[in-house]
């Protein structure tokens, strides 16, 4: 254990503390979903909110903007892995070379998603008005964690590295934008809870698009 | 906010296109307004609905039911829908000159 | 909070966003990523293409506020982290923005890339303006008639009860019997129902409807002549003391007459308001069911209680879905169910259900003159759909939607009739017993 790995776990349970509080405070003050008298499948609803109703072709502003959309993807995916592999270089996990030459070329596609999302929120008009410096920096600041890991992955050095930057990123998630890591799935669950007392959602094979026969 | 003219003289609308100041109506101006949305040239029937709300307004500062500008005016109910399309708040309200009524309207 | 900057009525809006900070409001407050993808989902940004009208944009209205007075590092760095001061400018856009640039439709949390409540924090926005007293005055107007006078167009009760007994008269010769009636101030009947004010007020044909239908299902009803606001504007000028007065009447309206149910006439918002948010105004759930009487309508030809001929209405009818009814309410297939049956040709629009375009009249926009030529721009969208379906009537369950439509039926030319369901129900309505019509 070097400094890099102390600094890394002090961030790290940093990062949990805040967000242990965040969650808290998320949390219903009192019944979550109203007091009406439900007419809905709630479970399945709150189900269906996290995972169908985030279907690309559920979604407008993934439908509407494919390539916005599949770029955010990668970005996601490239994120995640990179997330896997510093738990996997911090214990000094042995892997095979396909698998790291595999994840190589996704992390490549992670940050190459990311960078024409900045590139994105930078030229066009209706980015840059709702955009605030934390949006750059939390933009800048994931895809460059996954190039560094990239980086590792590629020369097997700069682990030092890549476990103080890993850190700053920890201790920034809870304070920028980047907490929605956080709330994503609380939002969800509540707009499942939303609508499922209602009945609007599950609405799976609800025919909402269909065309006039 | 929009204005009218006629013969030389200004109007200040609202957003909607009722009179802003509704006792500078007269008969020109609803002629006027009549134009604007579909109601066209105004007859004795379209007459005798704007001026009795005109008066009841006047009288009661609101608007009456349609109930009793069927009972005043001798038309049936379908047939003031028919006199104005907007119907009888944004169309015959409108052209004899009153307030936007408060609601769904 | 102790700012000294603000003004009090600035301080009480704050206050009243800190109130209500459960746990609900600060995710959706929290989540927002700024993604941009919500334009297209929005009418008011399909039309108009302002970055200002982008749904996150309605949510950075009051998410600035919240992140610049009650996150640390809002207050530390509000620059870096797009947190703003409550201050004129602000004010200014906020008003502009959740007041004349959202109906409040729901339609962008629907497709939001992380599910933010976008209409949720609008109407908490709303609400803020409301401390500072900046509802916009036709709006207010009508809540302050509602509150002032029992019903949202201030209505004379004497009025209310000759309109009523006009129609009464109307409908016993129509179908030809005397015990035809509509039951004022009764107690003890199954259904307690209530009107839209703008039916008595000027468009009653929808009461007659209902009456006939009313007749034909031999239900048990009554209509109170001193409290029968079915809308409650309040919802929509974010006065959540006022919404908890309007509920309370029909609450106590409905014990004073000993109803078995709280029927709500054909009214997107007043049936959000009253069947989904009252319990939350009132901190307690209903002792009594409170149903649509789309819902009511779709029972009767169910259980075969009225029987219709949808030969009788044989152009080419299509649906305009609320949102406050349908996205935000529920009420999804019953009146497709109702539809089927009343009449012969129903083309649905594209898209419909909880992926409808709003009419452009939602929020409140009707009585809000200021942004009338942005309501019916954005209603563009609701025109088109109309005249790709080729239909000669749009059923509007929703009389505020309606109002709206038969704007955009002129400005757009559409050339079609705007109709409630129970007027096409009532249209349809077999009274006689096939057995009698036979003999």
């Amino acid at each position: 254990m070097t400094g890099p790995h102390w600094f890394l776990i002090a961030c790290f349970a940093v990062l949990a503390v805040g967000t242990r509080y965040l969650i808290s405070q998320a949390f219903p003050r009192e019944g979550a979903g109203g007091l009406a008298e439900s007419r809905g499948d709630v479970p399945r609803a709150v189900l269906y909110s996290l995972i169908s109703a985030m279907m690309p072709w559920k979604k407008e502003t993934a439908n509407r903007h494919i390539v916005s959309y599949a770029l955010g993807i990668t970005l996601h995916i490239g994120i995640f892995l990179s997330f896997l592999w510093l738990v996997l270089i911090f214990f000094n996990v042995e892997l095979p070379q396909a698998l790291i030459a595999l994840s190589a070329i996704v992390l490549a596609l992670g940050a190459f998603g990311g960078l024409l999302l900045l590139i994105r929120r930078l030229t066009t008009s209706q980015m840059r008005y709702l955009s605030t410096p934390d949006d750059y920096f939390s933009s800048l600041l994931t895809t460059g964690f996954i190039i560094l890991t990239l980086m590792v992955l590629r020369s097997g050095g700069l682990k030092a590295a890549l476990f103080i930057y890993a850190g700053i990123l920890f201790l920034y998630i809870p304070v920028g934008k980047l907490r929605h890591a956080i709330y994503f799935a609380l939002a969800r669950v509540y707009l499942g809870l939303f609508y499922g007392r209602r009945d609007v959602w599950p609405a799976d094979g609800r025919k909402s698009w269909r065309t006039r026969p | 906010m929009a204005k009218v003219e006629i013969g030389g003289r200004q109007f200040d609308l609202d957003g909607d296109g009722f009179l802003q100041q509704p006792e500078t109506w007269d008969e020109d101006v609803a002629r006027l307004l009549a134009t604007t949305d579909g109601t066209g040239d105004l007859t004795d029937k379209h007459w005798a609905v704007i001026r009795y709300i005109r008066e009841y307004w006047k009288a009661n500062d609101m608007a009456p039911m349609v109930r009793k500008v069927c009972q005043n005016s001798g038309l049936r109910l379908r047939e003031v829908y028919e006199l104005v399309p907007m119907g009888p708040a944004k169309g015959a309200c409108r052209i004899a000159g009153l307030p936007k009524p408060d609601g769904c309207v | 909070m102790a700012d000294k900057t603000l003004t009090l009525k600035q301080s009480r809006a704050l206050e009243a966003l800190n109130l209500r900070l459960g746990g609900r409001l600060r995710t959706h407050l929290n989540s927002c990523v700024h993604c941009g993808l919500c334009g297209e989902s929005c009418h008011y940004y399909l039309r108009y293409g302002d970055p200002r009208f982008l749904p996150g944009n309605k949510v950075d209205q009051i998410a600035r506020l919240y992140r610049r007075y009650f996150t640390p590092q809002g207050r530390l760095l509000p620059g870096w982290f797009g947190a703003g001061d409550l201050n004129d400018a602000a004010i200014e856009e906020m008003v502009d923005v959740v007041f004349g640039g959202c109906t409040m439709c729901g339609r962008c949390s629907i497709h939001c890339s992380i599910g933010v409540d976008i209409p949720f924090l609008v109407r908490t926005a709303r609400t803020m303006l409301h401390e500072l007293g900046l509802v916009p005055e036709g709006l207010q107007s009508t809540v302050n008639a509602a509150i002032e006078s029992g019903n949202n167009m201030a209505i004379p009760r004497d009025e209310m009860v000759d309109t009523l007994q006009w129609l009464e008269q109307d409908l016993r010769m129509e179908v030809d019997d005397d015990s035809a009636g509509i039951p004022l101030d009764a107690t003890g009947k199954h259904i307690l129902y209530t009107l839209n004010p703008r039916e008595p007020k000027f468009f009653p044909l929808s009461i007659s409807a209902m009456a006939k239908i009313f007749y034909a299902a031999k239900e048990s009803w009554t209509i109170s002549t001193n409290c029968y606001d079915t809308t409650n504007y309040a919802y929509f000028s974010g006065s959540d003391a006022s919404a908890r007065e309007l509920t309370q009447r029909l609450t106590g309206e409905m014990q004073k007459l000993k109803a078995g149910v709280l029927a709500l006439a054909e009214c997107g918002h007043g049936f959000r308001a009253i069947r989904w948010e009252g319990p939350d105004w009132l901190g307690e759930a209903y002792p009594f069911p409170v149903v649509s009487v789309i819902e009511l309508m779709a029972g009767y030809i169910r259980s075969g209680r009225i029987r219709l001929d949808p030969g009788r209405n044989e152009k080419r009818v299509t649906l305009h879905d609320p949102c406050n009814l349908v996205r935000a309410g529920g009420v999804i297939e019953e009146q497709r169910f109702v539809l089927e049956h009343a009449v012969r040709n129903f083309v649905e629009m594209t898209p419909n259900r909880e992926n409808n375009f709003c009419c452009g009249g939602g929020g409140g926009q009707l009585s809000m003159g200021e942004y009338r030529d942005r309501r019916v721009e954005a209603g563009r969208i609701k025109a088109d759909q109309i005249r790709e379906t080729g239909a000669k009537i749009v059923a509007a369950p929703c009389h505020n939607c309606i109002d709206q439509l038969m704007e955009l039926n002129q400005v757009y030319e559409l050339g079609v009739e705007i109709r409630t369901l129970a007027e096409l129900v009532a249209d349809a309505l077999v009274l006689k017993s096939p057995a009698v019509e036979g003999s």
